[in-house]
């Protein structure tokens, strides 16, 4: 009975869930407001109980909380806590029901707490699905809107593709090795590597490539983020990433150590190209989500680095740069929200002379933008910093040195955006950006503290990383 | 060189499984009679004579009766197995299996309310 307690969080989650569901049913329509309250009531006590429990297993040994776990169930809850409350009045600003919103959001959390802490590929897979479906439907959620219909039918059908070619890695697994968990499988696979074996951790490796938008599996991406409401393209951009590599983790680093030296290899290429191909199809943007989903990319590409070297460093480094990733992704996203809220748009022509109509909102974006890029003294430099020194340490000086190239570039198009809000005179009917929600702006705040304090002083941030990896 | 000989049996796999899906067809094929009358040709709808064309829409609202009826014949799948085992589990299996139909139960309550069951 012991181990029923290692699922508490997701027992808490679920509950919440239901919670949400069934107030939805019997609010009265004008009081559908008081549902995101308590949505963000269920994810504070999810993560007090993720905090207060000792790791942990579940299920056999299918499911382990254990300290990676935690952590990356940390940046989840987060991502979704700060997305319910920047987007407090989801109902107000998009137009289309809350109570199913949030219940999506919550449950695709749900498979995400899964895939965090799954070591058996079931598991595994069924958290992959329940992560994914509420996220195709949250995408097509306004289908008055052809982008968010084209967004949802692209996103279902890569997705369902990705799945297909993860299933079948794992098929192939289980065909020869006779086992779906984790540390078995790890254990089996060190015997020596069958070319069945290879044929499959090749379709895995694929199949992360898909989740988390690596090139050439990136095809989704653009146009899910763009046609998804911005909430939901927030969440995409973190907490879905997240999860993505969460599964990374517990499927390469975590099931085929013994194959380090292949599926590295497959990782540092796509990494490249991930890198590559995001700047340089981010530089034509014209509209900052977009902008946003080809950015995403290519801090994929870095963020492979991470498990490319695969070291105590190079895995630390991963986990911190996904914190670091989610204040400033979730930051940005946070200024997009507003001015989409203002102006009904997210083109960059609505962002002309930002910094005259809003000081506060371009400053905003102006950090998360310098942070993206690895600016110090912001979180993303540090992050890029640790990266590159892991992959470096490990023998990938091309890799490295393709990722500080691709710095470089990435900072033109983010300064381009800076450009057009600070240099740029606004248009003389540009709409005005009154002040922000309260509830908006307490998430920027609290996006901001992160960039700045990650940034500032990274040390305790890398030491809890690098906790998390003790098992 | 020695592991492209370990590489032989995966794709001595692949070519049987194809060969396998192309007998099947050839074979019945080869062994069939072809005696194609109209009436053999006509659609096939359940043996009632057909009506109008097949590009007709369906109204959404029958995928989501099929849903919601596909949700309970689920779980009438779920609760067989624990019919059989029942005395065994005790309260614990109880209690799990309440907690499932009542989540089910949920989904129908959701259905209802919004109006799903309602033909309009």
């Amino acid at each position: 009975m012991s181990g029923w307690l290692a699922l508490l969080p997701e027992f808490i989650m679920t509950a919440g869930l239901c919670a949400v569901l069934v107030a939805d049913l019997f609010l009265p329509s004008e009081r559908k407001s008081w549902l995101s309250p308590l949505a963000l009531l269920f994810t504070a006590l999810t993560l007090v109980a993720l905090w207060s429990l000792k790791p942990g297993l579940a299920f056999g040994q299918a499911f382990m909380a254990d300290g990676m776990g935690i952590y990356l169930k940390t940046i989840i809850l987060l991502s979704l806590g700060i997305v319910i409350f920047s987007a407090w009045d989801f109902e107000k600003v998009w137009a289309r029901p809350q109570g199913e919103y949030l219940f999506l959001m919550m449950s695709a959390a749900l498979g995400m707490m899964f895939i965090s802490s799954g070591t058996e590929l079931v598991l595994l897979y069924v958290g992959l699905e329940l992560a994914t479906f509420p996220l195709v439907l949250l995408t097509a959620y306004r289908p008055a809107d052809a982008k968010s219909a084209e967004g949802g039918l692209k996103y279902l059908m890569i997705a369902a593709l990705g799945s297909a070619i993860l299933l079948f890695g794992f098929s192939l697994i289980y065909a020869v090795t006779g086992v779906t968990q984790a540390v078995q499988l790890a254990a089996q696979v060190a015997k020596g590597g069958s070319p069945l074996v290879m044929a499959g951790m090749v379709c895995v490796v694929a199949g992360i490539g898909f989740k988390v938008a690596l090139t050439p599996f990136h095809m989704w991406a653009p146009d899910a983020y763009e046609g998804a409401p911005t909430p939901v393209t927030a969440f995409l951009s973190v907490a879905s990433k997240t999860a993505g590599f969460a599964l990374a983790l517990r499927l390469l680093a975590g099931a085929m150590p013994g194959l380090r030296p292949q599926w590295a290899q497959a990782m540092a290429i796509l990494s490249a190209l991930a890198m590559c191909l995001g700047n340089f199809a981010a530089i034509p943007q014209t509209n900052l989500k977009r902008l946003m989903a080809y950015s995403s990319i290519a801090q994929a590409g870095y963020i492979v680095m991470g498990l490319v070297a695969f070291d105590t460093i190079g895995l630390s480094s991963l986990l911190y740069y996904l914190a670091a990733y989610l204040f400033t992704n979730l930051g940005a996203f946070a200024v997009i929200m507003a001015v989409e809220r203002f102006t009904g748009s997210s083109e960059l022509s609505a962002y002309t002379g930002l910094a005259q109509r809003s000081p506060r909102l371009a400053l905003g974006l102006l950090l998360a933008l310098l942070s993206l890029a690895g600016i110090p003294p912001l979180a993303g430099f540090a992050a890029k910093f640790y990266l590159f020194a892991a992959a470096y340490g490990q023998g990938y000086g091309w890799l490295v040195i393709i990722g500080v190239l691709n710095s470089a570039l990435s900072l033109y198009y983010y300064l381009r955006v800076i450009r057009v809000m600070y240099i740029l005179p606004p248009e003389p009917n540009a709409p005005a950006i009154p002040k922000m929600p309260w509830a908006l702006a307490v998430a920027m705040l609290i996006c901001m503290a992160g960039i700045l304090v990650l940034g500032a002083y990274p040390g305790p941030f890398v030491d809890m990383a690098r906790a998390a990896l003790v098992p | 060189m020695e592991h492209l000989g370990a590489y032989a049996n995966m794709v001595m796999a692949l070519g049987v499984g194809l060969f396998c899906l192309a007998a099947g067809m050839v074979i019945s094929w080869m062994g069939r009679p072809s005696n194609l009358t109209p009436v053999k040709l006509e659609t096939y709808e359940c043996g009632e004579p057909t009506v109008g064309t097949d590009q007709v829409r369906f109204r959404t609202l029958f995928y989501l009766f099929a849903i919601v009826f596909v949700v309970f014949d689920v779980e009438a799948i779920f609760l067989f197995p624990v019919a059989v085992v029942f005395r065994q589990m005790g309260w614990f299996g109880f209690l799990e299996m309440l907690a499932f139909v009542i989540i089910l139960l949920l989904g129908l309550a959701y259905a209802w309310r919004k109006g799903v069951l309602k033909w309009q």
